[in-house]
């Protein structure tokens, strides 16, 4: 059997589903609802997701959370990257980033980004692929 | 694990119909592919909401990224940097 594909997901994926359902990141999505892709992201991500859409557009606690539940991901807490942190604060120049690299480290998969340049370091390259939802359509289309 | 439900004659035989007429191999992968169908619907009602909120707000999607980068600092420090 053909291993999945995995890859951790930042923040602006999500909001980039929810903005465009006929993007590429709302295709990954669908993607992953019918499982063809394993996606993942941090605690960290989904506490942004949360209070940004409680802060900014005003959704109750409520709406937050079914909002976040419907998203096709697996949430993966501190304690599972946390001996990963160090070494992705000391490899990243914006440190808040380390949660999303410290999980890809931990896992050894990829990460998906809309904001490749935070993540664009030969010594984080050579470490972890960084890939854009582009990207991941295509290895999604060989694999049909 | 597996578990077992029970459904009448008449649903049964609609989902045997179904299996077969979309060529699935067993009603447990039909199932999967109905809930899959039905949870993209319900994420796309998530989409047109968060839209409507957008716009309500008078807000942009590069505005959310803005906010939401702050919040991420944020949260860093919360929980990272005590």
């Amino acid at each position: 059997m053909v291993p999945k594909i995995t890859v951790i997901v930042d923040t602006n994926i999500y909001f980039s589903a929810l903005y465009d359902w006929h993007g590429n990141e709302a295709e990954i999505l669908k993607a992953a609802g019918k499982g063809e892709l394993i996606l993942i992201s941090p605690d960290t991500v989904q506490e942004e997701l949360k209070r940004t859409l409680q802060r900014k557009l005003n959704y109750s606690t409520e709406e937050a959370n079914s909002t976040i539940k419907l998203l096709p991901t697996i949430w993966i807490p501190r304690s599972e990257y946390r001996d990963f942190l160090l070494k992705a604060e000391n490899l990243l120049e914006h440190k808040e980033d380390a949660p999303i690299l410290a999980s890809a480290l931990k896992l050894k998969a990829g990460i998906l980004t809309g904001n490749k340049k935070h993540f664009d370091k030969p010594e984080i390259t050579k470490l972890t692929e960084i890939l854009t939802s582009k990207e991941i359509l295509q290895i999604i289309k060989k694999t049909r | 694990m597996v578990s077992t439900i029970t459904v009448s004659e008449e649903v049964r035989r609609k989902l045997m119909g179904m299996k077969l007429e979309l060529g699935y191999r067993s009603v447990e992968e039909l199932l999967k592919a109905m809930i899959a169908d039905f949870e993209e619907k319900q994420l796309e009602k998530a989409s047109e909401s968060f839209r409507k909120k957008l716009k309500e707000r008078n807000l942009t999607l590069e505005g959310i990224m803005r906010e939401n980068e702050k919040i991420r600092r944020e949260i860093y420090k919360e929980w990272f940097q005590k």
